[in-house]
């Protein structure tokens, strides 16, 4: 059995919450390795948390890593990344790998993209990491016809758009994260013979799991989580009451409105993890999708009320409820990552 | 057939050098043999792959050691190695440079022409940068590096794991070996560039004068001073053996000797390679 891809995205193009999972989930669509979109953020290791000060700005993301390419590891796909030093040139490669069958993304920034300026209020938010942006094809006057997680049909991004979009104009806006990928270019190249999938699921789930409670470094996971409850009880020390009001409004944005279908990623984690469950026919899986249900419902109720505070006349007072809200939750973080690390390694079996 | 006095022999597998600095400058406890095997020993392909793949397969070996990977890679000289750069300085300012992984012409002794194999970069300031490779090490100069004719032009970074930094006595070497063993054979026998590759290479009916020239691929490719081919299969055997899958070690045992027969001329050797290889991968669940 071979796990060949389509030639083309597929159309009407399956919508989802997160651009890279929903990718995913349609490259994968009609083929023995077939996933829904929450199945596949599971998969690419979407649980995470991350936290970076730097001087008055404070990044959360609720993703660790490049979840596209994490999933091409566990599912024995590959992904050919190249980035170019022009647009020319990544759309000469985009037509190129597009004849020859290859089902081709652009990575780029979603704010500079004309479809998503309505979306999401971007001025209320911290630049933060990339966007995909699926394919279909390069017209001839350097437009191209893609897809995007919020729409069924595909849409047309003009050549000055994409031109903007592809060229990351926020690379080194946070000093410490690594160059972007500019006018950079994916394929997904599948596996010859598909994995299976009762084994991968588990094993990408312990793994994932493993990196959030043992952290790669500081701003990561369960380390992440720490540093960001020790900075935001000194905020309002730190911070005049305008720039307090900033913060608040793009910790709302980031938890609840970017790719991450709300609730800091963990309602889309949760739906994955009752996948895997009713697939594995795990109860302690079943178990772990309530708990992460319960975790995407407090950080909803926690990324609301920072909004509210923020349109308070001072957001500062009582904050040390917000501390004690962000506490609980990192404490009930901890456990119920340490309970999935638990549940998945029942599955692993003789794994590794 | 898992002899331990053979290992240090194939420490300069082509794979394994690049990773060599960076795992005793952290003083990581991984055997050789584990190297050789988390870096992808696999296959040899019959015919060129995108070179991006190099670097996707740095990233998996990095993540197999629970470290994360930034990786870029360019069809631009000019913009990979200003990438380099940054990359340089970011690693400077968070903790310190580590070597990153690229790939890079070498000239291999014996080698009428260069050979892209993986390599370690070092030591990058405004003059150059010292690229290290099974062939040795060479110092080049900027304009070198940008000169150096490849597909693409990358590197792979290392973000050690706060783990592998303060305590890396305290990892788990057994679970990452088992772990890693694992994933390798699962990639060879489902991706796209493993065990496929040699099965359609067979499918189409090959001449002997394709055969010969796979076997010559195959030395060229795998062959470092110092190294051969059958002990790198002795290699994976022995972690399959230490993960406890001792029939797939078994097996494994069979392909290296397949392996040397296939070398010294037997053509027929490679089509029971293929055979062996999936009878072991059969013992593995992954």
């Amino acid at each position: 059995m071979t796990a060949e891809l389509a030639a083309r995205w597929p159309q009407p193009y399956r919508r989802g919450s997160h651009c890279a999972s929903t990718m995913l989930a349609n490259a994968v669509a009609d083929t023995p390795l077939e996933m829904p979109e929450e199945l596949c953020f599971v998969v690419g290791g979407g649980h995470g948390f991350l936290y970076h000060r730097e001087d008055d700005l404070h990044y959360v993301n609720s993703r660790m890593h490049d979840l596209e390419l994490f999933f091409a590891q566990r599912t024995s796909m590959s992904l050919d990344v190249v980035c170019h030093g022009s647009l020319d040139r990544a759309l000469d490669r985009a037509r190129g790998w597009l004849t020859d069958g290859w089902l081709t993304y652009a990575y780029c920034e979603a704010q500079e993209l004309e479809t998503f300026r309505s979306v999401v209020p971007w001025e209320d938010v911290h630049a933060f990491g990339e966007h995909v942006l699926p394919i279909r094809r390069v017209l001839a006057d350097g437009s191209v016809e893609c897809h995007d997680y919020l729409w069924q049909e595909p849409l047309t991004v003009d050549r000055e758009s994409l031109d903007r979009a592809m060229s990351m104009p926020a690379d080194g806006a946070v000093s410490l994260a690594a160059p972007a990928h500019r006018y950079g270019v994916g394929r997904i190249v599948p596996p010859a013979e598909p994995p299976d999938l009762d084994q991968v699921i588990p094993l990408a789930i312990r793994h994932n799991m493993d990196i959030f409670l043992q952290p790669v470094n500081h701003t990561q996971g369960v380390q992440g989580l720490k540093g960001f409850e020790r900075d935001l009880a000194v905020l309002p020390d730190r911070l005049p009451v305008d720039a307090v009001a900033v913060e608040l409004r793009s910790l709302f944005t980031t938890l609840e409105k970017i790719g991450s279908g709300g609730g800091a990623g963990r309602l889309l984690f949760s739906r994955g993890l009752a996948q895997a469950a009713r697939r594995l026919g795990s109860a302690p899986l079943t178990d772990a999708a309530r708990s992460y249900r319960d975790l995407g419902g407090a950080w909803r109720r926690l990324a609301h009320r920072a909004l509210d505070r923020s349109a308070a006349a001072d957001p500062r007072d009582d904050w040390d409820a917000l501390v004690e809200e962000v506490r609980r939750l990192r404490a009930a973080e901890t456990t119920a990552a340490r309970e999935l690390l638990t549940a998945a390694q029942t599955h692993v079996g003789t794994a590794a | 057939m898992l002899q331990e006095q053979r290992t240090d022999d194939l420490t300069a597998h082509p794979a394994t050098v690049p990773w060599g600095s960076l795992l005793e400058g952290l003083r990581v406890p991984l055997p050789p043999s584990a190297v050789a095997v988390m870096a992808g020993i696999g296959y040899t392909p019959p015919h060129d792959l995108p070179l991006a793949r190099s670097y996707e397969r740095a990233f998996g070996f990095l993540a197999a050691l629970g470290f994360h990977c930034e990786s870029f890679c360019s069809d631009d000289p000019h913009v990979a190695l200003d990438a380099l750069q940054r990359q340089w300085d970011l690693m400077a300012r968070r903790w310190k440079v580590q070597p990153v992984f690229s790939v890079y012409p070498v000239r291999v002794p014996g080698e009428q022409e260069e050979t892209l194999l993986p390599v370690e970069l070092a030591e990058l300031d405004a003059t150059g940068v010292l690229v290290r490779s099974v062939a040795g090490s060479t110092r080049v100069t900027r304009t070198e590096f940008l000169a150096a004719r490849r597909e693409v032009h990358g590197y792979a970074a290392p973000l050690p794991s706060m783990r592998a930094i303060l305590a890396p006595h305290r990892m788990d070497i057994t679970h990452l070996r088992r772990s890693a063993v694992a994933r390798e054979i699962g990639r060879m026998r489902h991706a796209a560039d493993g065990i496929t590759l040699i099965e359609r290479f067979l499918a189409g009916r090959p001449t002997t004068t394709d055969v010969g020239r796979y076997r010559a691929r195959m030395r060229r490719a795998l062959l470092g001073p110092g190294g051969n081919l059958t002990g790198y299969r002795d290699l994976l055997a022995r972690e399959l053996a230490d993960a406890g899958w001792t029939r797939a070690a078994l097996l494994l045992c069979r392909s290296a000797e397949l392996h040397g027969h296939f070398l010294a001329g037997d053509d027929p050797a490679l089509a029971e390679i293929v055979r062996t290889e999936r009878a072991a991968f059969a013992e593995v669940s992954t």
